[in-house]
């Protein structure tokens, strides 16, 4: 055999292998040494691996329709953010996606996953006969993962935060998919583990509160985690020329909700008017202020009877 | 045909006499097996990135072992001098590139098989279900395209230095795997003489990605039509064809000394 | 007498772009005829055209004038080759294969059957006395070995005409002796022997008829016995005479 093709190949089976060996000496040992020897390994290119294992992620969650570079560069005029998760309903659990839009309001159905999420479908380009022979060996439907296939995403999940502790975007992934499998233990774990590694993310407080919101109905802890959440926003979106509006959406929804199943009226008033001025639909963030409002004029009136 | 039989015989002998194609077994067989004893927040069970980086060393070994295979033929044969004696008896050069190539291509068929029994074995012990339509299909256009490749590799060692060709036909064969069928969309933004020359190359090149369908086998999508299997064997056959026609004009007109 | 190889007024040109003219003329107008039965020197120094000849007869390079018949066929076709042998001066073959294998592949390529190629692999392997080491690889062969080898495989065809090339040289006495023993039988056989070499004492011996070349011609040819009566000496000074070289002074 040629020399470069072994160097080469060599190359590619020491990494995967040393990836594997240190990702299992992660598991028996801790974690500390792991991360320092993927650093020294690979350097700044973990980056660039922990996002495109998160796609992968994504792409196993289609069944592995995945997107191309040239795909998303086509659908993503006027599209937004890579977003937090955390919506409810519908299929707020999708795993990433530059090109969905899970910030609809709260108390929606996150968003209309079939007509907003168009990166899984096959792009429209050039139909010529190469293309359409190509598109035949293709996954060439939109589906989801079914069941207990879901589980089949977490590892490159955890891989994209092996390479990269600091991708928020794979913690809250893993974080709501855990959740979402009835992985509590694992979900909080993950989660801790994301808010060592990114004390000032607030993403991470939000999928924390989601978390106990869901799972405990502790609603003042809830609460309490989406006050930091909030005020981690503030610290990191306050000087900044176009803050995370979706983030802060998300973080006043729940909020309001939480500050709502505790009866705290007021409170929860409070955060829907300042959801309304950020929200892309504040005619559904009226409706649920009228609904608020509602409701205190009722609990008030049988005071004012007595 | 006979003749070229024989020589096709040799190449196979070859290959399973070095050790190249055992050591890359090994370490397919034991990132694999490293990869899959990882286990992800307690579950024990993931099946698909398991399958999915076996697939993945799956072509890159044989990638490796059929650009390597062919691209030393005819090198190899000039520069231990066997070609003299070899070509002394009754036998044409364009003979004895037909036997090289269909050497290459046989022994590489012989690694597809061996390593994806291992894929099925691992697939099999994961998910306890062998979609064996799939799984045929999935070796048939594999082989179609390293047919390709082969081809592709003793043209070039008829034009380049051995290392020269290697690195280059590897870097093609990548280069049209991730892109290739992105060309169009490339030509149709460029436009003007530029979005000529683009799909140019876009119906020059051979569509490599298309048999390539892990991704069916990784996620369990039912199986190709087989319609789109015929002609992609057409199309690779084709392939296959022109590149060992120009490679049989070049070596007929190359001298040996 | 039947004509076993015919070269005729053929012309090699390479091309040199150091040369005047950017070509370099190996071989100027030749002609010879070796006839069926006969043992053929083909002599001359180095750079003769002896080994460029040699090429165009086995197919290796194609001629720029003239031309070259195996058996009344154009050796540019591959079929001329078919009742030819021919052992290269040095070893050339796949060291990964065993002596057995190589015969066998040799074999295939004649077109020889099955059955056949077996008879024929388990007399030469006996003739070179390789029959104990045929399930080894020729790379653990030594150079002795190898030879023998490359003798076997030259004569798997049973050939009408075996082209040799500097078939004795690297060969140890015995080894030499063996090679010359062939011959001498392939003769009696009725076969036709080409042999080029710089072993003129072993010319001189086992060959009918020689040619001698010199700067792409041929200069002289002729049976051995015609040439030194013609010039009055043994072969090597008739070859030196021939190619222009200086005589040594004779001590009387």
């Amino acid at each position: 055999m040629r020399r470069p093709a072994l160097i080469l190949l060599l190359l590619c089976a020491g990494s995967l292998a040393l990836t594997g060996w240190v990702l299992r000496q992660d598991a028996l040992r801790g974690r500390d040494q792991a991360k320092s020897a993927l650093a020294v390994l690979l350097g700044d290119g973990r980056r660039l691996f922990a996002n495109h294992f998160l796609a992968k992620a994504d792409a196993y969650f289609h069944r592995g329709r995945y997107p191309s570079l040239f795909e998303v560069a086509e659908k993503q005029a006027g599209n937004h953010l890579v977003e937090s998760l955390g919506s409810e309903g519908g299929d707020a659990g999708h795993v990433q996606g530059p090109e969905c839009d899970h910030s609809a309001g709260p108390g929606e159905e996150a968003h209309a996953h079939d007509e907003a999420c168009e990166h899984a479908e096959p792009s429209g380009g050039p139909d010529d006969w190469i293309a359409r022979l190509a598109a035949r060996f293709e996954p060439d439907r939109h589906v989801h993962l079914e069941g207990d296939e879901d589980k089949e995403m977490l590892p490159w999940v955890k891989l994209a935060v092996e390479m990269d502790p600091h991708n928020v975007d794979a913690y809250a992934v893993g974080g709501y998919w855990l959740r979402e499998m009835g992985k509590t233990r694992e979900a909080e774990a993950f989660l801790r583990e994301a808010q060592r590694n990114n004390p000032d993310s607030c993403e991470i407080y939000f999928e924390l509160g989601r978390l106990t919101e869901l799972t405990t109905q502790d609603w003042g802890k809830a609460g309490r985690l989406y006050r930091l959440a909030l005020v981690k926003w503030q610290a990191a979106n306050a000087k900044l020329e176009k803050p995370d509006l979706i983030a802060l959406a998300q973080i006043l929804g729940r909020s309001a909700k939480v500050h709502e199943a505790q009866g705290e009226y007021e409170a929860a008033l409070q955060d829907y008017t300042l959801l309304k001025r950020v929200s892309p639909s504040p005619e559904a963030v009226q409706r649920l202020i009228d609904q608020l409002q509602k409701r205190m004029a009722e609990v008030r009136s049988p005071k004012s009877e007595r | 045909m006979n003749r070229v039989f024989a020589v096709a015989a040799v190449v196979i002998r070859e290959l399973i006499r070095r050790k190249d194609f055992y050591v890359l077994f090994v370490l397919t067989a034991a990132i694999t097996l490293l990869m899959g004893s990882i286990t992800f927040f307690n579950e024990d069970d993931i099946a698909r990135y398991v399958k999915e980086i076996c697939l993945l060393l799956i072509w890159l070994a044989t990638l490796v072992i059929a650009v390597t295979t062919a691209g030393r033929q005819l090198p190899a044969e000039k520069e231990s001098r066997t070609i003299f004696p070899l070509l002394a008896k009754p036998i044409s050069r364009t003979e004895v590139l037909a036997g090289k190539f269909l050497g290459c291509w046989l022994a590489v068929g012989i690694t597809l098989i061996v390593f994806y029994l291992f894929f099925g074995v691992i697939s099999l012990a994961r998910e306890h279900e062998l979609p064996l339509v799939n799984y045929l299909q999935a070796v048939w256009l594999h082989w179609l395209m390293l047919g390709i490749v082969a081809a592709l590799a003793l043209l070039g060692s008829l034009l380049m230095t051995p290392a020269a060709n290697l690195s280059i036909v590897i870097l093609a064969v990548i280069g049209i795997w991730t892109v290739g069928e992105f060309l169009n969309r490339v030509a149709a933004k460029a436009g003007g003489v530029s979005g000529w020359l683009i799909y140019a190359v876009y119906y020059a090149i051979p569509h490599l990605e298309i048999f390539d369908i892990r991704e069916r086998i990784i996620h369990g999508w039912e199986p190709v039509p087989w319609g789109a299997v015929i002609l992609a064997s057409g199309y690779a056959l084709v392939y296959m064809a022109m590149l060992l026609a120009a490679a049989a004009l070049l070596f007929r007109r190359k001298p040996l000394t | 007498m039947d004509t076993t190889l015919r070269v005729n007024h053929l012309r090699v040109e390479y091309p040199a772009p150091s040369e005047p003219g950017g070509v370099k003329l190996a071989v100027n107008d030749l002609s010879f005829e070796v006839r069926r039965g006969e043992v053929f020197g083909f002599l001359g120094p180095n750079g003769a055209g002896k080994t460029t000849t040699m090429n165009v007869l086995l197919g290796y390079v194609n001629a720029t004038g003239g031309s070259a018949e195996l058996f009344g066929v154009d050796v540019r076709q591959p079929i001329a080759r078919q009742r030819i042998g021919y052992l290269p001066e040095l070893t050339y073959y796949y060291r990964f294969l065993t002596a057995e294998e190589l015969l066998r592949f040799y074999a295939r390529i004649f077109g020889l059957n099955h059955h056949t190629a077996s008879r024929r692999i388990d007399e030469l392997l006996k003739l070179v006395e390789l029959d104990g080491v045929r399930r080894r690889p020729i790379r653990t062969y030594s150079k002795g070995m190898q030879q023998r080898v490359g003798l076997a495989q030259a004569l798997i065809n049973d050939p009408d005409l075996l082209l040799l090339d500097e078939p004795t040289s690297g060969l140890d006495p015995i080894g030499r002796m063996k090679v010359r023993e062939i011959i001498q039988r392939l003769q009696q056989q009725g076969k036709t022997v080409f042999f080029s070499s710089h072993e003129l004492g072993e010319v001189e011996t086992v060959c009918n008829r020689v040619a001698i070349l010199h700067q792409g011609c041929v200069q002289e040819q002729g049976h051995v016995s015609d040439l030194v009566a013609k010039y009055q000496c043994d072969l090597e000074q008739v070859f030196l005479k021939v190619v222009g070289y200086p005589s040594p002074p004779r001590h009387e």
